[in-house]
């Protein structure tokens, strides 16, 4: 039970990362909570403070107006000088009547929204109390893994949540010039408080797949070389995650980490192209032995190139740092 | 074929299909949202994907097959929702708020409501005597007319928040994140397509499986990719998967991030547009951890999880909120079968977490409503991910 807890604090701790998203959360569920208690006393009153503005409440009065005017207009626009003129205008009372009760229930409805936001918040601290509280962690943890376990923390609605807050904040002020500044306050905080998703995490390329330059140039220079023939590529971790998703009709004798090696051979030459920066020689013999017609590796000096190429491989270019080799056979 | 008939084809089966086919849903509401279209038809498609799925897995059937039985599928669902909603449209007088969605509360809208109401009251002759009188042009509006009147009354914040979520998009599909996942997520796809077979070779060697991956069957989203490629004319699965995927997967989870603004702010414009504003920027903000649900909106939506973590997880907790939290449901009960279906089709995780999050509603709803029969309609819902469950025990 140790680790469970341990591991639910430090996955916690990992998914925020040290941001203020968390507190920012903490304070959203707060100002909920408190809106709906002083709501739930002083209902009207209050959300007069949190109203939406002052057009909202026109409407009241527009109805008064425009009820004398309406009965009026209503009664030459569709003929109603008939023996059942007082009827229909006792329709057009009730219809009226409908819609200024429909009016007077906004305030209720307003009740609404803060009883679906108080709903919600009851859901977000459930779902924590499910990620926190140890036994059902346990039962999360076995169900999905514990390594993923933080994917529970998807389930809390926190963008939903913390852009209500905002959005009630920013249209506390009637005049718009003052929404807009406290919009960008708020979005001032929101930039503090988080990390841009920019950073870091998106790159231009030269092909439509979106992968690595390099795995387009290295799968082109072997489709031109092979023609119709069969291709088996052995290349270290970096190419190898991409190179299948660019062209399928490349084989390989492991994938990315070295998944769906199947030999004892396949796993040898894995982890000597990762992990073993001397070992050309080995490396080039393995892969031949295991048919691999083309071998994609980073070569550093002219010693390394012609160690592969005694071994029957012959070079057909570079691609950055990237040898790009094919066994001499294929070209037989 | 040209590149741009296949990206007019990628719109039909991404955009048009699931639209036509979730409007199927909507027939007999009164208010249509498009919105709330899209979504259910998506997770209607994403769940009869998954029903056709893994049949065709286990009896080693080929991937053309499978697209055209989720063709027929799903332009028979479109073609029926389309003709209902066209039904809909010319079978009856237009009303103004049918296209808005909602009621508006400004005198003008009282005025148009009274007059209505008092046209309904009147007798034949009266009816007709009135239409004679009344401009009949002002009070019929086209389908046309209704959408420019709805586009002059959208929210300058809404333009704001439509801004920002472009950039996004634009950010999401013409730049490249690499994500190695991509070697099993997308590399199924390109096999599938290269081989066309269903998860019948592994896509990270390319040789046949030995063994199914127990963890990755259950939820064949890769294979939703591979089909969708070949409807579009074979349009290249990668290209599909970086370049339309996130644009079309963005429009799927900000349109459910406005459901939530609906929710919340049902009368209010301005607020649902600061609403998707303020949503836009958190999510964009949300990169200081690589786990956090806005990093896989933003990073890998067209990875299963990323699309579970950005909109289905949300959706669920939407339509909870609309069905499961309401006495009276403004949504049927199997819209949250579809959803769990369509959690299960998109990743392993969506197996367990969507009945975590339907479960938690059911419980709130039991108690909130009193009544205990929620829990039975909740375990019903969650059939799809108590199947695959036991089947992942089985074939672990």
């Amino acid at each position: 039970m140790k680790e469970v807890i341990n591991l639910i604090f430090s996955t916690w701790q990992s998914y925020w990362n040290g941001s203020w998203y968390p507190y920012l959360l903490a304070g959203a569920v707060v100002f909920i909570l408190i809106c709906l208690f002083l709501n739930g006393q002083y209902s009207r009153k209050k959300y007069k403070k949190f109203g939406q503005g002052p057009e909202k409440d026109d409407s009241k009065s527009d109805i008064k107006k425009k009820k004398s005017d309406l009965q009026g207009e209503s009664v030459i626009r569709t003929g109603f000088q008939t023996e059942n003129a007082d009827e229909k205008t006792d329709i057009e009372d009730s219809i009226i009547n409908k819609k200024k009760s429909d009016v007077c229930q906004k305030d209720t409805d307003k009740v609404c929204i803060e009883a679906e936001a108080g709903t919600m918040v009851i859901y977000a601290l459930l779902a924590l109390a499910a990620f926190f509280f140890p036994v059902s962690a346990w039962i999360l943890q076995k169900c999905i893994g514990a390594e993923v376990y933080w994917r529970v923390l998807w389930t809390v609605p926190v963008v939903p949540l913390l852009a209500y807050v905002g959005t009630k904040l920013v249209r506390m002020p009637k005049k718009r010039i003052v929404q807009a500044a406290v919009l960008i306050v708020m979005l001032g905080v929101t930039a503090v408080s988080g990390k841009s998703i920019y950073e870091g995490n998106y790159s231009r390329v030269h092909n439509y797949q979106q992968v690595p330059d390099e795995v387009a140039h290295v799968c082109n220079l072997i489709n031109a070389h092979r023609g119709d023939g069969d291709a088996l590529l052995a290349t270290d971790n970096n190419l190898s995650p991409y190179i299948r998703v660019y062209d399928a009709s490349i084989r390989m004798p492991y994938g990315r980490l070295g998944h769906g090696a199947k030999a004892e051979i396949d796993r040898t030459i894995y982890h000597d192209i990762n992990f073993e920066s001397d070992k050309y020689v080995e490396i080039a013999k393995n892969a031949k032995h295991r048919g691999c017609t083309y071998l994609a590796i980073c070569i550093y000096n002219e010693e390394q190139q012609s160690e592969i190429e005694a071994e029957g491989y012959v070079l057909l270019d570079f691609v950055n740092q990237y040898g790009v080799f094919a066994l001499e056979e294929t070209e037989e | 074929m040209s590149f741009a008939g296949k990206a007019v084809l990628a719109l039909f089966w991404l955009m048009l299909v699931p639209w036509g086919a979730g409007t199927l849903f909507f027939r007999k509401e009164k208010k249509m949202c498009h919105g709330q279209s899209f979504l259910i038809g998506y997770v209607f498609l994403f769940s009869v994907t998954e029903l056709l799925t893994l049949p065709a897995i286990w009896l080693k059937l080929p991937l053309h097959v499978l697209s055209i039985c989720y063709a027929v599928i799903g332009v028979g669902a479109a073609g029926a929702g389309l003709w209902h909603w066209r039904e809909k449209c010319l079978g009856q007088e237009i009303d103004s708020s049918l296209y808005v969605g909602e009621t508006t509360e400004t005198a003008d809208d009282l005025e148009k409501y009274l007059l209505q109401k008092t046209d309904e009251c009147l007798s034949g002759d009266e009816k007709i005597k009135s239409a004679e009188d009344s401009d009949a042009g002002a009070e019929k509006r086209s389908w046309f007319a209704g959408m420019w009147v709805n586009l002059r009354n959208v929210s300058a914040w809404f333009w704001i928040a439509l801004i920002l979520i472009a950039a996004q998009i634009c950010v999401v599909s013409l730049l490249a994140h690499m994500d190695a996942d991509d070697a099993f997520y997308v590399a199924t796809a390109t096999t599938a397509v290269h081989t066309d077979s269903v998860f019948a070779v592994n896509p990270y060697t390319g040789n046949a499986y030995r063994k199914l991956p127990s963890r990755y069957v259950l939820s064949p989203f890769p294979i939703f990719l591979a089909v969708i490629s070949q409807l579009c004319g074979g349009l290249h699965p990668a290209i599909l998967a970086h370049a339309i995927f996130p644009a079309v997967f963005l429009i799927m989870a900000y349109l459910t991030l406005y459901q939530f603004a609906k929710l919340f702010f049902q009368k209010d414009a301005d607020a649902r547009g600061i609403f998707l504003i303020l949503g836009c920027v958190l999510t964009w903000f949300s990169g200081f951890s690589v786990y956090t649900s806005g990093n896989f909106q933003m990073i890998r939506i067209w990875q299963g999880k990323g699309l579970l973590a950005a909109a289905l997880l949300p959706l669920s907790i939407w339509l909870c909120m609309k069905i499961v939290m309401q006495k009276k449901p403004e949504f049927p009960w199997y819209f949250l079968l579809l959803t769990n279906g369509a959690c299960c089709l998109v990743s392993s995780m969506g197996i367990m977490l969507s009945p975590l999050v339907m479960g938690i509603f059911a419980v709130m709803g039991a108690v909130h409503c009193r009544d205990p029969k929620r829990i039975i309609k909740y375990v019903l819902c969650c059939i799809p991910s108590i199947v695959l469950g036991a089947v992942y025990v089985l074939i672990k």
